[in-house]
């Protein structure tokens, strides 16, 4: 329990911008990753949702558009529910991003492992 | 969701588009309906309002202001995206008016020399660099002032937030005719200011036949500075509705504003012919006499002017009363 807290305490004292550094990085590769399948933005909130990655709309729409402009994503309009939604999906240049930032990821990850022990 | 609920997101989203640049704003507005509309049925309990959960999705995603900076367009500006159209209409307009009035200055005179030239274009350049500049800083300032005065984000509510205008049917813009006006007062600015003496009208007294100069001595007495600014103004004016591609309420007040400047003009004109009666003080500083035929000639022209001033006076204020009329009766006007 008291180890619980101390953990709660740590977290509380990042500062909310290097938080927010930490995971901008890695929010880049989630969004690439789960936009293999195409999905538009509101979803593919609730799908990195359900997999712990909380991200606010107000990140999450400007960084889908940055990706688009950087041509590693492309979008579309689509009529449905009475209501457009514009659905994102991955391009082949994403594709190759995306397999060459999982292989930086692995690296940075063992590499932090071994540092943080 | 019911219509308070679409007519909120509308607002918010309408606010959040005056913090965009205006080629951003429609892809982002629909983009944010979009969003708004998928979290509010998605948080949506049963049997809760929609409006209130519409007030709590606006309110956890903050000011208009918050959500365009977002999108990455403010931060990395010293001029935020809220004045930065201003800022730009102004720094498109500013060489057109420095030119304009540098043409005042432009020495089309006897003394015309290709260096007296180079000069003028230097001074022009100048002029424009040191305007563009110190119009930079104004705003640089203006946009940190406003920053450190920025009201603190819990005070947001989107309530509060103001309905968008009414659409404005500002009446058809037909691109030919706007482009063959801008060209037919480009001409108009060329010929007064470099070739005056192209422009006038023949009148004959009894054999004699003259050729009455307006804006000269012995023609019509209005100051070139005031006409050149009036011409400008247009040439402008249309310049930016062709631009546009509609007319918006603000430059169909500009048109008002102009054809209230152009009767000013025209009238000062009419005024200064000493209508139809060429004083003896006039004839003087001209170097005539009231026994001259000359004057005879000079005074049927200026009758002439008169006679022909009453319809157009009525032309002008036809189109003022068209222009004010139409902005008056134009739904929204009154809030």
């Amino acid at each position: 329990m008291w180890h619980t807290v101390q953990k709660m305490e740590q977290a509380a004292a990042i500062p909310d911008s290097l938080a927010l550094e930490l995971r901008r990085g890695a929010l880049v590769l989630a969004a690439l990753a789960a936009l293999r399948s195409e999905q538009y933005g509101y979803s593919l909130k609730k799908f990195l949702a359900e997999a712990e990655i909380h991200v606010d709309e107000g990140t999450l729409y400007p960084l889908l558009r940055r990706l688009e402009s950087q041509e590693l994503l492309s979008s579309r309009w689509v009529i449905e529910e009475g209501r457009p939604r514009r659905y994102y999906k991955i391009t082949n240049q994403g594709q190759a991003t995306l397999t060459a930032l999982s292989g930086e990821w692995e690296l940075l990850s063992k590499a932090l492992r071994r540092v943080l022990k | 969701m019911n219509q308070e609920s679409n007519e909120l997101i509308g607002r918010y989203v309408y606010h959040v588009g005056r913090h965009l640049p205006p080629e951003r704003r429609e892809d982002v507005a629909r983009e944010l309906v979009s969003l708004i509309s998928d979290r509010v049925d998605d948080e949506t309990r049963p049997g809760e309002a929609s409006d209130a959960v519409v007030l709590r999705v606006l309110r956890e995603m903050g000011p208009p202001s918050a959500v365009a900076a977002r999108y990455g367009y403010e931060r990395r500006l010293l001029i935020g995206t809220n004045s930065l159209p201003a800022f730009f209409k102004l720094a498109k307009i500013m060489p057109v008016a420095i030119l304009a009035l540098s043409v005042l200055s432009f020495p089309y005179s006897d003394r015309f020399t290709l260096s007296a030239l180079a000069t003028w274009l230097q001074n022009y350049f100048h002029s424009v660099l040191l305007n563009l500049g110190v119009l930079f800083v104004v705003f640089v300032v203006l946009e940190q002032l406003s920053r450190t005065h920025a009201k603190p984000q819990a005070d947001f509510d989107p309530e509060k937030l103001s309905a968008p205008p009414a659409p404005f049917d500002g009446g058809k813009v037909r691109p030919a005719v706007l482009v063959a006006k801008i060209y037919a007062t480009v001409a108009v600015l060329l010929l007064f200011n470099f070739y005056p003496n192209l422009v006038g009208v023949w009148t004959n007294a009894g054999v004699a036949r003259f050729w009455v100069i307006p804006l000269s001595a012995v023609g019509v007495h209005v100051p070139l500075w005031l006409f050149n600014v009036w011409l400008a103004g247009n040439i402008l004016l249309k310049t930016e509705v062709l631009r546009q591609g509609t007319w918006t309420r603000e430059s169909r007040w500009a048109q008002v504003g102009l054809a209230m400047l152009g009767l000013v003009v025209f009238l000062a004109a009419l005024w200064s012919s000493h209508l139809g009666q060429l004083d003896t003080d006039f004839l003087a500083s001209v170097g005539l006499s009231a026994s001259d035929p000359q004057v005879a000639a000079l005074s049927q022209a200026s009758r002439a002017l008169v006679l022909a001033a009453g319809p157009l006076v009525l032309l002008i204020l036809w189109g003022i009363a068209k222009d004010v009329w139409r902005l008056l009766s134009a739904p929204g006007t009154a809030a």
